[in-house]
């Protein structure tokens, strides 16, 4: 009987911060200068040099380590971690081994409608590396291009618990903590720029069993969907590996995104020693409560909480609070929309529709983000107002919407340009209704005889000769009524 | 009188400049011309800027007919051990894989001493990356003693010692990590000071063991050591390990009076293994400074013993990490290669690097690899606890202590190069202040077969002005400090 | 009678901090202590040296690795005496001064030029630094 297997994932996830200068110099982090531009005496490891720690990363780690519930330490150091690659200014890292700023926290996981707790072990700081540029690929490149700008750079490590059981977790876990990043503030999250990177620990194991099995360490999964794939691409490898008898190898693979599999990059030699020991240079860290308490009351409102409040005192539905909780630029967006307009009728459900239906729908075939367009909450406020006072029809306001994205203008100045304005006037519309009943007396007839639908026909023909700027209410009323009083006049067929 | 400059003491000279007897410039070529003299003989420097230690002193000179009131440096030529950065000079730390680097940026202590006015006439020969007791080490050269040009200037600042004492340069500075200022400063004659860790900035000290490393002076007298550490100690925010001011004043320190000073002799540093010559002469110092009026006593620090191999493990630790840097990247020496970038990293730092710190750098890498960390390189951090406390305990009933700095009378060149270990054991007697990160210096109590022999005092943390104010006393009432090595 | 050393081989080991708590697990490489009963003391094997050499990334030429393991085994000799002491209580001394949290702002200064930092470079491509192929 063949064995079922469980699998076990933990991730290590890096965050690039986006303070203005680097963890141990004031080299600046600005990003796509040219190589080698942005380097000091000290990101590139000069004889003599000496790091110097940046405070806004040490108060960014306690931010967001308090943000994942973790246990900030009252005691902490740095250490170095040595070993050699040409990205490597010094040839060791300055990093944190075992005592880190923040250690055992917690995000909350929610897939198919299942929750789960997933355990954070731990949080570090320590310094990015340079990058390495290849002609082709590592393996095939007779030599390697190195630009330093980017060594020195604050990055916070952030270590999973083993409790993901399953690639759709891991790509939720991964998704609920870039989310919760992005909130703090602290950095932008963003993968495929390099500013959140994912390396996964995977192993499978008999179902029921609670010893580990030997995992696999894959790394280059450069969007959450390419985390989820190859996740799924490792467990089924290991699994068809063990099923066949075989055993995994402790390794480090790559994903290759091209062909959709794992490989392996065993190196020629052996196992790292890191050799870390306590950072000489640096002076411990004595992190007393009181700063703790400081910084954690900057936390913004985290994306579960405003979900929340969205639902219990917005009334919106958890699936609409969700959704626009989702990116903290757009709950942002949605608030300051509320409180330019905070008088309209029904409006946080309006305004909800909006963002999440055409606003989201012309943002999203840009691959834009809301911040970016050009509907700034003060324009599409304008909009709904128009809306509401009657100068336009909602089915109008669709098209109005996507001139203001196109062309950043008003919607009174777009309403303008175009002619768009929404005839509400009975006197005018009256008399585009008797011209339409006179030229459907067909219809008409069909209306008297009980056909009801016919009414919509008519609404049709008037917002046809209207060129679609009848206010539309007002023309089902009006016809109605006119309908109405006239059949008083004519005879019962 | 122009031709005797070089011998005269940062005072004097100043005293000179201030009433205008003499020119900046007349001190500088005056060492200068004393530097082709004895130079080819000497071997003190690795590299000589002669004419950047001109254009200071010129400047000097037009400050000072511009009636501008200048610090006591200004315009006194000085020597810096070649493991200093100094912005457009190579920087060579005596290795060949530094054979050719110019760094960029000036180190701290270069910044501030230009800024005094002090004219640099060069960088010194040192053991290779300050790995050494002897200046044997250096990649290029072997630096004679003053004093006898068979015998070592010690190490590892032995080119700073030697010039100063050859009146190459008027003072000098230099590193010391487990005795590199002090025991050249013995075997050479001159005075040499460690302070206590953290009140002069590394930045720009070319790394040997980060947690032990100080920059230091070396001059002819105390009072010369007074002033030079004056200009350079001071916080640095460039350096985390530097400790915040405000810096007391040294000078002010120097009374001549010692009545009343409780001086420890540690038992164990005058126990088997030190020369009894150097015994002897270290107790008429003693003899002498009770007869001043400080009350000295035998004490005991019970840890001396564990100094060398706690040093030995700690140091080449740190160092192994600290070199790892030099790999023929992005700058120094990298060896010709046709295979991956591993193999030229090996190569490069076989070839650039000398016997003694490859030695050390496996056996730091030994004291910190897995399975031993804790045996070796946990246990020294732990040991060095120790080791402090009986510094702390001793301060708490004396002011200063008192020892030999070096076991023995100055060896001769080749002497100890085959035994790394009878080469550490030179040390003994200057490894334990800097794990405490006390301050210690060197003077000249005596000689020995016209050889000179060194009195260390070691002083509790931040006590340079008691340290200071001893030596001063006690080298003004002895005056051994007027010998000077011939033709000096 | 002359015993041989055994290699040493990997083996799980887990890094545990100061208090006993599993921090994180890794490999480790372990050696196994050489006894030699003719009375010279020997804790290094000249295979520990290779390997100590490697991950300084050194090369020694076969004498080299001789001397060294001589010399080296010579200094350990005198780290011995460290185990006489008891220090099971004793906190490591990492830094000798009481300084702590000492912080920069986050303001950038400025940078070297990038022809100074491309000034010393044994190698170069344009404005990147170059080295050879990787693995």
């Amino acid at each position: 009987m063949a064995t079922e297997y469980e699998t076990v994932i933990g991730l290590e996830v890096h965050v690039e911060l986006k303070t203005k200068s680097k963890v141990f110099c004031h080299s600046t982090t600005e990003f796509g200068a040219d190589p080698n531009s942005h380097v000091c005496p000290v990101c590139l490891g000069l004889p003599g040099v000496l790091p110097v720690v940046n405070r806004q990363v040490v108060e960014w780690a306690i931010l967001l380590g308090s943000a994942l519930n973790c246990e900030i330490a009252s005691f902490s150091k740095f250490d170095r971690k040595n070993y050699y690659y040409p990205d490597m200014p010094k040839n060791y890292q300055i990093s944190q081994y075992d005592l880190p700023i923040a250690l055992g926290g917690y995000l909350d996981i929610e897939v198919d409608g299942v929750k789960k707790r997933i355990g954070i072990t731990r949080l570090h700081m320590e310094e990015d590396t340079g990058k390495l540029v290849h002609q082709g690929t590592i393996t095939t490149t007779p030599y390697s291009l190195v630009d330093y700008n980017r060594a020195g750079v604050p990055l916070l490590e952030i270590v999973s618990e083993p409790d993901l059981s399953s690639p759709a977790e891991a790509r939720a876990y991964a998704e609920k903590l870039r989310q919760i990043i992005v909130y703090t503030g602290v950095s932008d999250g963003k993968m495929e720029e390099g500013s959140l990177r994912c390396d996964a620990n995977v192993s499978v194991r008999p179902r029921g069993s609670t010893q580990l099995g030997t995992k696999a360490e894959i790394k280059n999964m450069n969007s959450f969907r390419a985390l989820q794939r190859a996740l799924a691409y490792e467990v089924e490898r290991q699994t068809g590996v063990l099923g066949e008898g075989g055993r995994i190898v402790q390794e480090t693979r790559t994903w290759d995104e091209g062909q959709g599999v794992t490989l392996s990059l065993r190196s020629k030699e052996e196992a790292h020693d890191y050799r870390y020991f306590p950072e000489p240079d640096l002076v411990p860290l004595v992190i007393d409560p009181a700063w703790v308490q400081e910084i954690r009351s900057r936390l913004p409102e985290l994306p579960e909480a405003r979900a929340a409040r969205y639902v219990e005192k917005l009334g919106l539905s958890a699936y609409d609070a969700g959704v626009l909780t989702a990116e903290k630029s757009l709950a942002d967006y949605f608030e300051a929309c509320l409180a330019l307009y905070p008088e309209a009728k029904g409006v946080a459900k309006g305004v909800a529709n909006w963002l999440m239906g055409d606003l989201a729908r012309l943002l999203n075939a840009a691959g834009v983000s809301v911040e970016e367009g050009r509907v700034t909450p003060e324009r599409l406020t304008g909009l709904l107002r128009l809306i509401d006072q009657g100068d336009i029809s909602g089915k109008m306001a669709k098209e109005v919407l996507e001139v203001m994205y196109v062309s950043g203008l008003d919607a009174a100045q777009v309403i303008k340009e175009r002619g768009l304005s929404q005839i509400s006037d009975e006197g005018a519309l009256l008399d585009v209704i008797r011209a339409v009943l006179t030229e459907n007396e067909k219809v008409v007839a069909d209306f008297r005889a009980g056909k009801d639908k016919a009414v919509g026909f008519l609404v049709g023909q008037v917002m046809k000769k209207t060129r679609g700027q009848a206010n539309p209410d007002a023309v089902n009323r009006l016809l109605r009524e006119t309908l109405q009083s006239d059949q008083g006049s004519t005879t019962h067929q | 009188m122009v031709k005797l400059l070089y011998q005269k003491s940062i005072s004097e000279l100043h005293d000179l400049l201030v009433r205008s007897e003499v020119s900046a410039a007349d001190i500088t070529r005056s060492v200068l011309d004393r530097v082709d003299q004895v130079e080819g003989r000497i071997k003190a420097y690795v590299t000589v800027t002669a004419e950047r230690a001109l254009a200071v002193a010129d400047e000097v000179d037009k400050k000072l007919a511009a009636g501008e009131k200048m610090g006591p440096l200004a315009g006194i030529p000085m020597a810096l051990k070649d493991n200093m950065c100094t912005r457009g000079v190579r920087t060579t730390c005596s290795s060949r894989i530094l054979e050719n680097f110019v760094p960029p940026y000036n180190a701290t202590v270069v910044e501030k001493l230009a800024g005094a006015g002090s004219p640099v006439i060069g960088k010194t020969n040192l053991d290779e990356f300050a790995m050494g007791s002897s200046t044997e080490n250096s990649a290029f050269f072997t630096t004679s003693n003053p004093w006898n040009p068979d015998l070592v200037p010690g190490g590892s600042s032995g080119g700073s010692a030697a010039a100063v004492a050859a009146g190459e340069a008027i003072y000098a500075l230099g590193s010391d990590t487990g005795g590199s200022i002090r025991q050249p400063a013995s075997f050479c004659g001159v005075v040499g000071m460690k302070p206590t860790y953290g009140l002069v900035s590394r930045y720009g000290l070319v790394a040997f063991a980060s947690s032990l490393d100080q920059i230091g002076p070396l001059t002819r007298n105390v009072t010369d050591c007074a002033l030079v550490l004056q200009a350079i100690a001071g916080p640095d925010e460039r350096d985390s390990t530097c400790a915040p001011g405000p810096v007391p004043n040294f000078a002010a320190a120097l009374t001549g009076d010692v009545r009343g000073i409780r001086v420890g002799v540690p038992k164990e540093y005058l126990a088997q293994g030190v020369d009894p010559r150097v015994a002897g002469t270290v107790q008429a110092a003693i003899d002498l400074l009770a007869a001043m009026g400080a009350e000295v006593e035998e004490t005991s620090l019970p840890h001396t013993s564990y100094a060398l191999p706690v040093y030995y493990l700690i140091a080449p630790a740190e160092a192994s990490s600290n070199l790892a840097r030099y790999d023929g990247v992005r700058y120094g020496y990298r060896a010709a290669v046709t295979g991956d970038v591993v193999d030229m990293f090996m190569r490069t730092r076989s070839e650039g690097f000398g016997a003694e710190v490859k030695r050390r750098i496996m056996l730091g890498t030994y004291a910190l690899s897995a399975g031993y960390y804790d045996a070796y390189y946990l246990k020294a951090l732990k040991v060095r606890t120790l080791i402090k406390q009986d510094f702390d305990r001793a301060f708490e009933r004396y002011d200063v202590l008192l020892t030999p700095t070096s076991p023995t009378l100055p060896f001769k060149k080749g002497e100890r190069t085959m035994d790394p270990v009878a080469m550490y054991l030179s040390d003994i007697c200057t490894l334990a202040a800097p794990l405490a990160g006390i301050p210690a210096l060197s003077l000249t109590c005596g000689f020995v077969d016209d050889l000179p022999v060194g009195l260390q005092l070691m002083g509790p943390p931040f006590g340079e002005q008691t340290l200071l104010r001893v030596a001063h006393a006690y080298e003004q009432k002895a005056g051994h400090w007027r010998r000077s090595a011939e033709g000096v | 009678m002359a015993q041989s050393g055994t290699e040493g081989c990997p083996v799980q080991l887990t890094k545990l901090s100061n208090s006993g708590k599993i921090i994180a697990g890794r490999e480790a490489g372990c050696f196994v202590m050489t006894c030699c009963r003719k009375g010279r003391f020997s804790v290094i094997t000249e295979k520990d040296v290779d390997h100590v050499a490697l991950l300084g990334r050194l090369k020694l030429t076969d004498e080299e690795r001789s001397l060294y393991t001589g010399q080296l085994n010579n200094i350990l000799e005198h780290f011995e005496r460290l185990k006489e002491l008891a220090t099971d209580d004793v906190p490591p001394t990492a830094h000798v001064l009481p300084l702590k949290n000492v912080f920069r702002a986050d303001r950038t200064g400025p940078d070297l030029d990038q022809e100074e930092v491309l000034a010393g470079a044994p190698d170069r491509d344009g404005s990147y630094f170059k080295v050879p192929r990787i693995v």
